[in-house]
């Protein structure tokens, strides 16, 4: 089966559509909302200033490209990563945005692998075989890491949905 | 709230917030086209201060100095082949001087130029 191949508006829709997901796993990795959506926007660039971009599954490439755009800006400024910065990360539901900010905190705390594929499968929609590829881990470690994240944001988060 | 869905779904109301727009195509290469115009101009200054009469005094001008490279060329050429050289003016003669039509006006068109130097 032969990969589709993208317009500039295809990847402009891109954008929009996973952009702010990615941007949250970019705050994962990189420690801050700024360099995050630079990360982000340089991935999609790179995609814009192709005169042709043919992408089989978008979500993972992208995903896994912005692993490694943030990998290589650690590596570049000698910094390691920090903790996240006190930055939203979510859109403020109206009524419940005490709520939002303990989901937050509650993703601050989890172990970094753990917290990565929290982001991946609930926010991103990846499968686990996909969040495999991201991660270089086999699947099932993926779904385990999964599993403790999880387990543990509701036991974090218990007050909220009991 | 015990099963995984129900509280994937209790996560997904939080939806994460939208990044800045991004960068325009057209900006982005209007931007290199100035640093391009920019980078051009500031080697043909340097060229010109580097090769300028008013740099030495009594140096050579830069007109004289690509002239004369443009000959050292041409007597490369007439070396390696003359007989091509002469093929290439004599084609290059009817075609641009219709009413000489005859090879000898090139000719003299080259003469002309090496005494010109």
């Amino acid at each position: 089966m032969s990969s589709p191949k993208l317009s500039r508006d295809e990847i402009e829709g891109l954008y929009v559509a996973l952009g702010p997901a990615l941007i949250a796993y970019g705050c994962c990795l990189l420690g801050d909302r700024g360099r995050a959506q630079d990360a982000v926007h340089q991935v999609f660039l790179r995609l814009l200033d192709q005169d042709s971009v043919t992408l089989r599954e978008p979500r993972p490439y992208l995903y896994r490209a912005l692993r490694n755009t943030a990998l290589n800006l650690n590596r570049a400024s000698a910094r390691e990563q920090e903790r996240w910065e006190e930055a939203a990360l979510f859109r403020p539901v109206p009524g419940l945005e005490s709520a939002g900010l303990d989901v937050e905190a509650a993703l601050r705390e989890l172990p970094d692998e753990q917290r990565q594929v929290v982001l991946m499968k609930v926010w991103g929609g990846l499968t686990f075989q996909e969040i495999a590829e991201v991660m270089d881990v086999p699947a099932n470690t993926a779904a385990s890491r999964y599993r403790y994240g999880l387990g543990r944001l509701r036991q974090r988060l218990a007050h909220l949905t009991e | 709230m015990s099963n995984d869905p129900e509280f994937e779904a209790f996560l997904r109301r939080f939806q994460p917030l939208a990044g800045a727009p991004l960068p325009r195509v057209a900006e982005r290469r209007s931007r290199s086209r100035t640093w391009l115009a920019a980078a051009l101009l500031l080697v043909a200054t340097g060229l010109w201060w580097h090769l300028g009469p008013s740099r030495r005094a009594g140096s050579t001008s830069i007109r004289p100095r690509a002239a004369s490279a443009t000959w050292g060329a041409l007597r490369d050429v007439v070396g390696a082949d003359p007989q091509g050289l002469e093929t290439t003016l004599e084609r290059q003669a009817q075609q641009d001087l219709p009413d000489v039509g005859r090879r000898d006006g090139a000719l003299r068109l080259l003469a002309r130029f090496q005494n010109d130097l």
